[in-house]
């Protein structure tokens, strides 16, 4: 598996036009919501690299699986060459990454475009 | 274990550690020929050592807990079985999937076949259970045996528990109702219960049935709040797993990415040095790339979010390689080893978190230690509702005993649980008692060193009289002993376990030896399944070579003794005592003559769980299904 590989553009890995995903989670944020976004995220990155973006405003609930979860989406998103992006207001969310300590590790963006702007 | 019984083991345990501190303040104090000290010295350590081993024992009995049965389990929970096999026959696993899927309590089945064997997904669509295999992200990927094969599976299933089953392990219908229960307690992560097997026989030369640990041993560490997971026959919640995944993943990743970016910075700049007289050409990446590095721990000092420092590098580094011409492939590829092992996101491995523990072989105890350490409490249900197979030959146990302890030694000395945070101070006594048994490979050698070199060349390892010595110790031994019985009432095979404690010691010197040569030297050690047929035909004499040539030495140092002895140049009194050392270390180490000679049980041992007509009918398909392509082939 290559980080490099494919190469999209001469100036930027992935260009301002790359493709991006936007999938939107609401209520709990745990295994069994993972076991979709992990499809959808492996079937965006599938062909070429792409931003994935996950709109988390709406979560009610999140489990260690879901936060776990997302670690996993990073890492299925940057195999791929692509990148994978969570934004949205969630104090649910921003709990559990104190909690476990993970807010030094990923960051979670206010805005659907401070997270684009950030991956470009 | 009842009142009557808890109040005489806790008598019999103050006895014991009274009597052996006598003991063994005797002995430092008044008792070391310091002249022989090469022996004696080593004796007194190995002595002090089955001492302490006495006081832990004695410590887990202390508190044996007999749980009232769990609440009935509640309806609605949502469970994920999982039967881990990778090189187990067809036709056991199969046996194994059926009675899990028959399971009354609802749940899903899934056999996780690390062999990735077509017939088995095909056998287990035809008993309707699920079927979970690695993905193609495992590909030249470190795969971390039994863990990485259920940690794959976490991320495919959702259930909220998930009961592990070994490919052998045959569950009663009732297993999911009687223990679902004990979640009820929101800090309970996992439950276990014990593992009997079926194909033994009543003698019990192999040291199979494993009475004395799923019993008053579990029971004494549940007291303490230490229950172990033993890899089999537990259910576990998944979001303990997946908490103490995450714990470990995010405690990790700032110092792993330090150490990631020194060494990314130094593996780039032997590049440049080597491309300067191969590539000239490639080296303006390179220096690009090393730039971005600098950047990168720039970024780390001032505490920059890690997923954002490594999404930068990548940029970085693809623009290095795009802005410049002539970057062969061989430098894209190790600018590509760099990035990975910068990458928060763990893209040098098939999974970011690794929710069972992955540092060794022995998974169930790393796993179960943490989540101690991380507040989760456990329990241990003490009922039998697991039928397994135990080996049959003596090279297949040992090569099961050999990862047992070097797994446990691996983290006794990684991970120690004397030091780890989070631990209560009755848990780490009681992980360090199962690890530190397995020392007594050390110890066995000393005891049976000791009577040799007194019989042959006449070096007694004790500066006191006969009489002397057995005042001291003769109360320690025989208190110890009626403790270990009273400890261990109606728990078969005690006799048998304190054989095998002591005559396989080449195997836990053997597991020791590679479990710090694991930890400090980096050596792989190797995850070897139990076969669960009969590997071994004949008798196995070769397995158990060096107790045998032990009891060769001991016998001819007993004729050198006795000769000594009547011809007047040994004590007759402290030959007698080493000769009664001696035979007590032959019935010890005797147990692997019958151990080598063992084939598997008579034909009154039956199977509990034989195959059902379900399972012999999809075996039969299955294996139709396999050889039609071959047919048509011959036929064409």
């Amino acid at each position: 598996m290559s980080l490099l590989i494919p190469v999209t553009s001469p100036a930027f890995p992935l260009p301002r036009t790359a493709l991006h995903y936007d999938l939107t989670v609401a209520g709990d944020l745990d295994a069994t919501t993972m076991l979709g976004l992990r499809q959808e995220v492996a079937h965006a990155v599938q062909d070429h690299p792409a931003i994935v973006l996950l709109d988390v405003s709406a979560v009610s609930r999140i489990t260690p699986s879901g936060v776990a979860g997302m670690l996993d989406l990073l890492r299925i998103a940057r195999s791929a060459g692509g990148d994978f992006r969570v934004y949205g207001e969630s104090r649910v969310l921003a709990g559990a990454h104190s909690a476990l300590r993970l807010t030094t590790v990923i960051a979670v963006y206010p805005r659907r475009s401070d997270a684009l702007e950030a991956a470009r | 274990m009842g009142v009557k019984q808890l109040t005489l083991v806790r008598v019999l345990a103050v006895l014991v550690v009274a009597f052996g501190l006598v003991y063994v303040g005797w002995r430092w104090t008044a008792s070391v020929p310091w002249a022989a000290w090469f022996i004696a010295v080593p004796l007194l350590l190995a002595e002090t050592y089955s001492f302490g081993e006495s006081l832990l024992y004695a410590l887990t009995m202390w508190n044996a807990k007999r749980r009232r049965p769990a609440p009935v389990a509640p309806a609605g929970r949502t469970v994920d079985v999982f039967i881990a096999t990778y090189n187990e026959p067809l036709d056991m696993v199969l046996n194994t999937a059926i009675a899990a899927r028959d399971m009354t309590y609802p749940h899903e089945t899934f056999i996780l076949d690390d062999g990735d064997r077509p017939e088995f997904r095909r056998a287990a669509e035809l008993v309707g259970v699920g079927y979970i295999t690695r993905g193609p992200e495992w590909e030249g990927r470190q795969r971390f045996a039994k863990a990485g094969n259920i940690n794959n599976a976490l991320f495919v299933t959702s259930g909220e528990f998930i009961a592990i089953l070994d490919a052998d392990q045959v569950p009663e219908a009732r297993f999911l109702d009687r223990v679902l229960g004990y979640f009820d307690d929101e800090e309970i992560a996992f439950v276990q219960t014990p593992q009997q097997f079926w194909n033994v026989d009543p003698r019990d030369p192999l040291g199979s049935h494993a009475d004395l640990f799923y019993g008053p041993i579990q029971q004494g560490k549940d007291g303490w709040g230490a229950a172990f997971f033993c890899g089999s026959n537990a259910v576990l919640r998944r979001e303990a797993l997946m908490a103490l995944g995450l714990t470990r993943f995010s405690r990790a990743a700032q110092g792993r990415m330090r150490s990631a970016l020194r060494a990314g910075r130094s593996r780039l700049t032997d590049l440049l040095s080597e491309m300067a007289l191969r590539d000239p050409a490639g080296m303006p990446a390179v220096e690009d790339a090393l730039a971005a590095m600098g950047r990168a721990d720039a970024q780390y000092r001032t505490g920059e979010v890690l997923s954002e420092i490594t999404w930068q590098l990548q940029k970085s580094f693809h623009q290095a390689v795009l802005t410049h011409d002539d970057v062969s492939a061989a430098v894209v590829s190790e600018l590509d080893a760099v990035l990975e092992l910068v990458e928060v996101a763990r893209t040098d491995q098939a999974l970011a978190i690794q929710p069972l523990d992955t540092s060794t072989i022995t998974e169930d105890m790393a796993t179960a230690m943490h989540l101690h350490a991380m507040g989760w409490s456990s329990a241990y249900h003490h009922e039998v509702l697991v039928h397994g197979v135990a080996p049959e030959d003596a090279g297949t146990m040992l090569t099961q005993r050999k990862r047992w302890a070097a797994g446990s030694m691996q983290v006794f000395f990684s991970d120690n649980p004397l030091f780890m945070r989070g631990l209560t101070l009755g848990q780490r006594l009681m992980y360090l008692g199962t690890m530190t048994s397995y020392l007594n490979g050390f110890a066995a050698v000393v005891y049976i060193a000791a009577p040799i070199v007194f019989l042959t060349v006449g070096i007694f390892p004790l500066k006191a009289s006969a009489l002397t010595f057995l005042l001291y110790f003769v109360p320690f031994f025989v208190c110890c002993q009626i403790f270990f019985q009273v400890a261990g009432r109606r728990s078969r095979g005690l006799w048998r376990g304190q054989q095998m404690s002591f005559a396989l010691f080449p195997t836990w010197i053997a597991a020791t030896v590679s479990g710090f040569a694991a930890t400090f030297f980096g050596k792989h050690l190797a995850f070897s399944v139990t076969s669960k047929t009969k590997t071994q035909v004949g008798n196995d004499y070769r397995a158990v070579a060096p107790q045998l040539i032990v009891m060769g030495l001991l016998l001819i140092a007993s004729a050198i003794g006795i000769y000594r002895c009547i011809v007047g140049e040994a004590p007759l009194a402290a030959t007698v005592l080493t000769l009664v050392w001696v035979i007590i270390d032959f019935l010890l180490l005797g147990v692997v003559f019958g151990a080598a000679r063992y084939r598997g049980p008579g034909a009154g041992v039956t199977d509990p769980n034989p195959p059902t007509e379900e399972a012999t009918a999809a075996l039969a398909i299955v294996e139709h299904e396999s050889s039609a392509p071959r047919t048509t082939a011959a036929e064409l």
